[in-house]
């Protein structure tokens, strides 16, 4: 591909889902810089990779792809803040409470979590891959996403539960600065 | 809770609720589900404890998704990207064939992919102090955004917008636009979109003010993917009722389609309502059809 083609069509990979891509790294890292790294990385290598994707069809799961790849490996270099696999709970049966909580308070749970749950539950959150999917592109058994899922939604439930946040004006109630 | 349960059910409660934990699921599925999902799904329809929970976990899930997708995307990042990957199609060569191949720390060229950039911009740490003088001068085009869209906003009082106005002048993106910097300001968004499945906010909240008036809205883009059904993208504008010369009445799918034309040779539907207090008008680039399906989705029965 010559190189004004190849800079056009990462241009429009760009356009088309940058935002998406910082948003979720953003969400997997905690950070705006290490976002912003790890978006730029994902961009730098698909460029590289660009004769690999088949159909523009499928071009983010393929960015998504590149993303996680990343991610592991920028996560394996840094130390590891987040909880052990065996101190997230089980699933319970308990009936949770609806809660509000803001952007935050979401995020600090998120990091709390091994950064093997992290990935499928943000994917999740995000509706960008269904969990067969998120198996998929992991390669992992669906049983182990399913659980992985359950489990760490489960950990932002009780991380998160009944605590005010600003976050609420925007779903539930008109604000007061809109009657100014 | 088992007590509620059917005694003839092979799934138990808490096997039900954690296969459904994986799927955005409707109370009824309007796509077939594999045999696991649909024994736990009869599960948990007769099971009024377990429905419970269900009911409360989507409710979660759908605040869960719309704060988790609600990030700002910081000015300039578009323009960055596109600068270093022009870089790389000068004369950067790296070979990273092996990268997606294994999941190891991958060399290229016998190093890191980062460090090969850092030594082709001179020193890493010259990219450190050219990505810390980027994040100075995008702190301070955020201060001049946040500036100008406080003036905006302190500076909107009065003069009524008719609706006409706002279907004519509203933009399809986000371009130009002051974006909400606090998103507390931002008024509700209709009661039922937190709970419709697949709808997610998925741009950055911006401030309009329409040419002529002193009014601003608060212009939010949205999408909605649900299954079988073509991806709907639009905005969503929000203003005070006080704040629309003729404000749209209480949500009515037969009533809500205020305007069908054409902007830029693409189809456009507006529909509007108001409700406690906020006027709502939607921006569909599409057939009346489509923004017709998201109304219905809307109606405060319908979530």
């Amino acid at each position: 591909m010559e190189s004004p083609e190849l800079q056009q069509r990462v241009a429009e990979l760009i356009g088309q889902h940058y935002e998406l891509l910082y948003r979720v790294s953003f969400r997997l890292t905690g950070s705006t810089a290490d976002a912003e790294d790890l978006t730029q990385q994902t961009f730098l290598t698909a460029h590289q990779k660009l004769h690999q994707l088949r159909e523009l069809e499928s071009a983010k799961s393929w960015l998504l792809a590149i993303l996680r790849h990343h991610f592991f490996r920028n996560r394996s270099r840094a130390a590891r803040q987040s909880v052990p696999l065996d101190s997230l709970p089980e699933p319970s049966d308990s009936i949770d409470e609806p809660t509000v909580f803001d952007s935050e308070e979401l995020q600090l749970a998120l990091n709390e979590l091994p950064e093997e749950f992290r990935f499928p539950l943000v994917l999740y959150y995000f509706h960008e891959l269904s969990y067969q999917e998120i198996a998929t592109q992991l390669d992992i058994p669906l049983g182990t996403v399913m659980s992985r899922l359950s489990r760490g939604k489960q950990h932002l439930r009780r991380r998160l539960i009944a605590e005010e946040t600003t976050i609420q004006a925007l779903i539930i109630t008109p604000t007061s600065s809109l009657t100014r | 809770m088992t007590s509620f349960c059917p005694e003839s059910d092979a799934v138990n409660c808490a096997v039900a609720l954690e296969r459904l934990d994986c799927v955005w699921i409707d109370p009824v599925p309007d796509e077939p589900l594999d045999a696991d999902l649909s024994a736990a799904m009869e599960h948990v329809r007769q099971c009024s404890a377990c429905w419970t929970t269900f009911e409360k976990r989507r409710e979660c899930d759908a605040r869960l998704a719309m704060i988790m997708q609600t990030i700002l995307v910081p000015v300039g990042l578009r323009e960055q990207l596109l600068a270093r990957t022009a870089e790389m199609s000068v004369d950067l060569n790296i070979n990273t064939d092996a990268i997606l191949k294994t999941g190891n720390d991958l060399p290229v060229n016998g190093k890191p992919l980062v460090e090969k950039l850092g030594h082709r911009e001179g020193t890493y740490e010259a990219a450190l102090l050219r990505r810390r003088a980027w994040t100075i001068t995008t702190a301070a085009a955020m201060l001049v955004f946040a500036a100008s869209g406080s003036w905006l906003w302190h500076a909107m009082q009065g003069r009524p917008t008719s609706v006409q106005t706002l279907c004519e002048l509203t933009p399809l993106t986000a371009e130009g636009l002051p974006i909400v910097q606090d998103l507390s300001q931002l008024p509700a968004l209709p009661q039922s979109w937190p709970r419709i499945k697949g709808l997610k906010i998925i741009g950055v909240p911006c401030w309009f003010q329409p040419p002529g008036s002193k009014t601003a809205a608060s212009w939010i883009p949205f999408e909605l993917r649900q299954p079988k059904s073509k991806p709907i993208h639009g905005v969503l504008l929000t203003m005070l009722r006080e704040n629309v010369l003729d404000p749209p009445s209480e949500l009515m799918v037969q009533s809500a389609l205020l305007k069908y034309a054409h902007r830029a040779g693409k189809p456009l539907s507006v529909a509007g309502w108001s409700e406690q207090g906020v006027v709502y008008l939607c921006f569909v680039n599409d057939e009346p059809a489509a923004i017709e399906r998201l109304m219905k989705l809307t109606m405060p029965t319908a979530a």
